[in-house]
């Protein structure tokens, strides 16, 4: 064997590290040892594999994604998945200032002697942390410089559908459901590492590349023209692919669950059972990505998650269990299943959420099956305030919905309603503002005549972020300034005791955006912003935007450029080697029956919109008439 | 009918690092885990029936913490000690069950004093003279300390800084070195007014005497002092 793998950090180190929890905030986010984590012997035989997260622990804690690998992984026998989660800024301090790499939950071992690095890409704004982990675990920051005795670092997630951003840093990324595709890379890793002596890690890349569903973005070159835009895509491997089609897990009864989550010792911000009870959403919001992605709809059985949620209860002793997915109204036994969970559990101590409700009685019906005592918020996405703005971005809910939704909640004795609108939309005039203005203004005042004094409205407004993959991608952001003004005007009109407004960060929003279609040439800037002490750039507190301008200015790149820029129907997209399903075409037609005003049906609820998964819902056995 | 039980357990190992409020939640899930009868409160929010000795301050180590559940059906000690240990977390473990009356005393009347044991260990290594030298130091501190009429510092509380007066809390304080490698302090403390304080800042004033020359190691809360758990 080529590398000499400590066990763990030596005893030394131990002694500073316990020194070290006691002088942090929240140690418990270090120490590992919570009921259900895994350990394992560590003979020289396993792989080792650091399922990092770039953001703190009570974070990353909280995605069902980790779980699931964390879970698949260690069931194999020749393998260990262990955690690490970005460091606090005080832990981080003290890392250093003590000499102590960034080191795994389960064995503290530096993160320099794993084999494999799985990174969880949930968000863009984490990118810089992700560069943080690599450094404070002594690993080269750029994939050309790690060479077959530096753990082979991956990533996927949703995030992972417009890689090129970090394509300079990660060896290898994978696209779309990781459940099956991460054993095919151990057992080809495995067999790799048997034999490394006398292999590289180029011959490791190109028997991975062979696998459906992964890109390797040092294989490629891409070419650009004077103005910016990319001109062509060039493959510098045979093996390589020029298209990435997603993968997909074809029946999730069949597909591993993870029944015996690690519990945190401290609380986290999803502490409860995550059932996932479907996956896919087929409503068609233009500017969803998720619903894109994650196509097409797959559902777990009902009998399926009773067993999954009793498994779950009785391994965690977790007094709420979540439904989760897109739309969680949208599956189609959700009543039974709703009322089964309940009857269960109501008399042990267990509640049941349904995190995300569709506009319509029906959803108030089934939150108040779950919450027939204790009523807090209910939260509803509305998004926009006209009937015009709504066929923009196809979310088929009208204002009498919306009215009559939140009337009958109030009947049903909730006081407290959140709602989400977004700004910045393709084609936005004056009036659509007016149009949330007035919709916030009626929901007021339906509540103070409904439930009067101890009503309150809690409304979030975000600016549109045009993201990869969705029938918006070709469209310009808002500028900063125009997005300012519109929420100043209405913060301007809506003055009440009973609403708190919240907005996103213009600037936020802004890099984000760049971010979301950014090309591989970002990785620079990425990098020189990492170095000039950027992290935790989606926490309010440390976001420094002016670090970020002057990193694009060093490398002559335009934040409007890749942010406010429209881009031509033929333009080649940084992303576009990446297959999601859905064609490109298909975005296409459907940004342009938004410029038209026209809806586009939910195809579960009428026929198949041809989407480009057709081959694929022939396959699972979903049936759609076709026109 | 509910039965009320009386446990002494351990908080050691990664659990020190836990707050209270984290630990009362991880304590609930254990309890669901092992499928315990537990009693359950009215109300919106149903919660168990269960409450806890006095919070221990995050890093210290409790030997032997005490809590009182409530129970919907009488179990065997010993059964529901078995249960519950056999699905608790590393660092959490039920040492002693007692089935109690449930015409009793609450818990913050019953305990009357907290015993605290911490670790001062040199830097360096030292021989027999200087550790006598040492101990003196401090014994002589503590004699003075003892001696004071009261001993204010400022705490810093929601409302901005508070003057406590710590000389009513502190019972007694002892000092053992037996080998060279450190000095054992065990400090008891009143609990007034269920107001058990902490710690912290009187383990600090003693290590400070001996400042530059020994860091504070393990810090322990050894268990509580009542009338009947003596």
């Amino acid at each position: 064997m080529i590398i000499d793998r400590n066990h763990k950090n030596n005893n030394r180190n131990m002694i500073i590290i316990n020194k070290m929890l006691g002088e942090v905030e929240k140690p418990g986010r270090y120490t590992g040892e919570e009921y259900n984590e895994i350990k394992k012997e560590n003979d020289q035989q396993l792989i080792n594999i650091a399922l990092a997260f770039p953001d703190l622990y009570e974070i990353g804690m909280s995605y069902l994604g980790f779980k699931i690998l964390y879970d698949i992984i260690n069931k194999r026998e020749d393998s260990w998945a262990e955690r690490v989660f970005s460091p606090a800024l005080d832990f981080e301090k003290s890392l250093i200032k003590n000499d102590i790499p960034l080191f795994s939950l389960e064995s503290f071992r530096p993160l320099s002697e794993f084999n494999i690095i799985g990174f969880s890409l949930q968000y863009e704004m984490s990118y810089t942390n992700i560069l943080n982990i690599l450094h404070l675990g002594r690993i080269p920051l750029r994939a050309r410089n790690r060479d077959k005795e530096n753990p082979l670092i991956i990533a996927g997630g949703p995030v992972a559908f417009n890689p090129e951003p970090l394509a300079e840093f990660i060896d290898l990324f994978v696209i779309g459901d990781g459940e099956e595709v991460i054993n095919e890379i151990i057992d080809i890793y495995k067999d790799w590492y048997g034999k490394s002596e006398n292999s590289s890690k180029k011959e490791l890349l190109n028997n991975l590349v062979r696998l459906p569903g992964i890109y390797i973005p040092s294989f490629y070159q891409v070419n650009y023209h004077t103005d910016g835009r990319i001109s062509f895509f060039q493959k510098n491997e045979k093996h390589a692919p020029f298209k990435i089609r997603k993968r997909i897990v074809k029946n999730l009864d069949k597909t591993p669950f993870p029944i015996a989550p690690i519990v945190p010792n401290i609380d986290v911000v999803h502490n409860r059972i995550t059932l996932e009870v479907f996956r896919g959403c087929t409503r068609g919001c233009r500017f969803c990505q998720a619903g894109i992605i994650y196509r097409p709809v797959r559902e777990r059985s009902v009998g399926c998650l009773l067993e999954l949620a009793e498994n779950s209860f009785i391994n965690t002793g977790y007094e709420e269990i979540s439904l989760s997915s897109l739309s969680s109204s949208d599956y189609s036994q959700i009543d039974s299943l709703t009322k089964k969970l309940v009857d269960c559990y109501q008399n042990r101590g267990v509640g049941i959420s349904l995190p995300s409700l569709r506009i319509d009685n029906f959803s108030v019906h089934l939150a108040n099956q779950t919450q027939r005592v204790r009523k807090t918020g209910l939260t509803f996405a509305p998004e926009v305030g006209t009937e015009r703005m709504n066929k923009i971005i196809n979310k088929n809910v009208s204002e009498e919905d919306l009215f009559r939704t939140v009337q009958y909640a109030f009947k049903m004795g909730w006081r407290r309603i959140k709602l989400y609108f977004m700004v910045g939309l393709p084609a936005e005039t004056q009036e659509d503002i007016e149009g949330i203005i007035r919709l916030i203004k009626k929901v007021e005042m339906m509540g103070r005549e409904k439930v009067g004094k101890k009503f309150s409205l809690n409304i979030s407004i975000n600016a549109l972020i045009p993201k990869p993959h969705t029938p918006f991608q070709w469209v310009a952001q808002e500028t900063e300034e125009e997005l300012n003004k519109k929420f100043r005007y209405i913060i301007q009109k809506i003055r009440s005791n009973s609403i708190s407004l919240s907005f996103s960060d213009t600037k936020l929003a802004l890099l984000e955006a760049v971010f979301s279609r950014g090309d591989r040439r970002l990785g620079d800037v990425l990098e020189e912003a990492f170095h000039r002490g950027c992290k935790f750039d989606s926490w309010r507190e440390h976001f420094n935007f002016k670090s970020w301008q002057e990193s694009f200015q060093k490398f002559g790149l335009d934040m409007a450029f890749y942010a406010h820029r429209e881009r031509g129907k033929d333009e080649i997209m940084p992303w576009d080697l990446i297959d999601c399903g859905v064609s490109k075409q298909y975005l296409w037609s459907e940004w342009e029956k938004a410029i038209q005003e026209a809806n586009t049906d939910d195809c579960r609820q009428s026929i198949c919109n041809s989407c480009g998964l057709e081959d694929i819902c022939q396959e699972i056995g979903i049936n759609r008439n076709n026109s | 009918m509910s039965y009320l039980y009386r446990m002494k357990y351990q908080k050691n190992g990664p659990l020190r690092f836990i707050s209270h409020l984290d630990l009362n939640q991880l304590f609930r899930r254990v309890l669901l885990r092992a499928d315990i009868p537990v009693e359950l409160t009215e109300g919106y929010n149903p919660r168990i029936k269960v409450s806890f000795g006095p919070a221990l301050p995050l890093g210290i180590e409790g030997w032997q913490e005490i809590t009182e559940i409530v129970l919907k059906e009488p179990l065997a000690e010993e059964e529901l000690k078995g249960k519950i240990n056999k699905v608790a977390p590393s660092g959490f473990k039920i040492l002693e069950v007692e089935e109690v009356s449930n015409k009793r005393i609450p818990l913050s009347k019953l305990l009357r004093q907290a015993s605290y044991l911490f670790y001062l260990i040199p830097v360096d290594a030292i021989d027999a003279n200087k550790m006598v030298y040492y101990h003196n130091k401090i014994e002589q501190y503590v004699k003075c300390l003892l001696d004071r009429k009261d001993i204010k510092i400022k705490k810093e509380s929601k409302k901005g800084l508070k003057e406590v007066d710590l000389r009513p809390y502190i019972s007694k304080i002892n000092i053992f070195s037996k080998n060279n490698d450190r000095i054992i302090i065990c400090l008891i403390l009143n609990i007034e007014a269920g107001v058990c304080i902490n710690p912290n800042p009187i383990i600090q004033m003693l290590a400070d005497v001996v400042k530059d020359y020994f860091l504070i190691g393990k810090i322990i809360r050894e268990k509580f002092i009542s009338e009947s758990l003596i």
